[in-house]
């Protein structure tokens, strides 16, 4: 029980000290990562690396903006659709689904030709089994 | 935008959200305050602009058509425009069934023009590995570090938007970063396998 406790304790404390490292970082300050190690790298061995990715979420995380055309066209649509009547605002398609239609389309057609190409074979394979068999039993009769 | 537009901008959001149920231009208000955000969001969760665009434009229908049934329920009206997108994003990659990666040249590369090629790559590889390790994590863990990162929110901000507790906010950020270190251990090791064999072939690179 006191053993659990402790270790509770010990991860709350990782967990606070990493948080306020991450504020710090985020916040554009420098905190003294070497100062943090000195005094809880004993205690918590994995801090060191566990600031180190704080540093790397920091720096490959970064804003970005969506490009003026689309800012503004999306604004003319959505004006667009408050102007019309409430009946007439149906949602655009998407312009994902849209791009994936037609291979999907295309895909699909092909599967079906090779689907019908495959019982075409498989039954004319049928046939000409058959008819050799039929050809062997009236050769076999006749002789 | 119009004067009127103007004299909207200094309203706060749920007074906005109030009048947007009735007047167009107070959604306008809305639009041009949380778009860049929403876009963000989805572009990190999404992987590339072009997905990003597409539910960014329906997040911003979808609440234009629900806002008249918005209710406030004490939590910060971009706690709802970000439920939408959460929703579409996580409809996105069920129905699409694919994980799409940051193409590298979209990435915002912080390194210097003047500094060596060699260490721009390298950079590039970094935190193109980052971004990999970050997109195989459980969702609400992406959510966390998107909001804390690009949005800079702090653990309370976090917590109104995903329904949880600053405390369990900040528990939530250690819980990741073991994970994610425990993931980049993964992909190296996924990727050391790979050159291993590769130079077992005779394709070294080095």
């Amino acid at each position: 029980m006191f053993r659990k406790l402790k270790r509770r304790e010990h991860k709350e404390e990782l967990a606070t000290i990493l948080d306020q490292h991450a504020a710090a970082v985020i916040m554009g300050g420098e905190p003294a990562d070497a100062d943090l190690i000195d005094k809880y790298g004993q205690t918590h061995p994995e801090l060191e690396s566990l600031m180190g990715l704080t540093r790397r979420l920091y720096y490959t995380l970064v804003p970005t903006e969506p490009s003026e055309e689309f800012v503004e066209d999306l604004r003319t649509r959505l004006a667009q659709i408050q102007e019309r009547p409430a009946w007439r605002r149906r949602p655009w398609p998407s312009l994902g689904y849209r791009s994936t239609k037609l291979p999907q389309l295309v895909g699909w057609a092909l599967s079906l030709a090779a689907l019908v190409l495959v019982i075409f074979r498989f039954t004319g394979s049928l046939i000409l089994l058959f008819t050799f068999l039929a050809g062997r039993k009236r050769r076999l009769a006749s002789a | 935008m119009t004067d009127v537009s103007h004299s909207l901008d200094h309203l706060d959001d749920a007074e906005l959200v109030r009048l947007a149920k009735t007047d167009q231009r107070a959604f306008g208000v809305i639009y041009e305050r949380y778009i860049d955000r929403i876009y963000n969001y989805i572009y990190y969760r999404t992987g590339n602009k072009y997905d990003a665009e597409d539910l960014t434009s329906r997040v911003f229908q979808r609440a234009m058509r629900h806002i008249s049934g918005y209710e406030d329920r004490g939590v910060p009206f971009s706690a709802w425009l970000y439920r939408i997108a959460h929703n579409l994003v996580v409809n996105y990659h069920r129905d699409r069934k694919r994980r799409q990666i940051v193409p590298i040249e979209d990435l915002v590369i912080t390194a210097k023009s003047s500094e060596a090629p060699e260490f721009v790559t390298q950079q590039r590889e970094e935190h193109e590995e980052l971004l990999q390790a970050i997109r195989n994590l459980p969702e609400d863990r992406q959510q966390m570090l998107i909001l804390k990162y690009i949005e800079r929110m702090s653990n309370a901000e976090i917590g109104e938007i995903m329904g949880r507790s600053e405390g369990a906010i900040k528990s939530l950020y250690h819980r990741t970063l073991i994970a994610l270190r425990a993931e980049l251990n993964r992909i190296q090791k996924g990727q050391k396998r790979r050159s291993d064999v590769l130079k077992h072939l005779g394709f070294d690179r080095s």
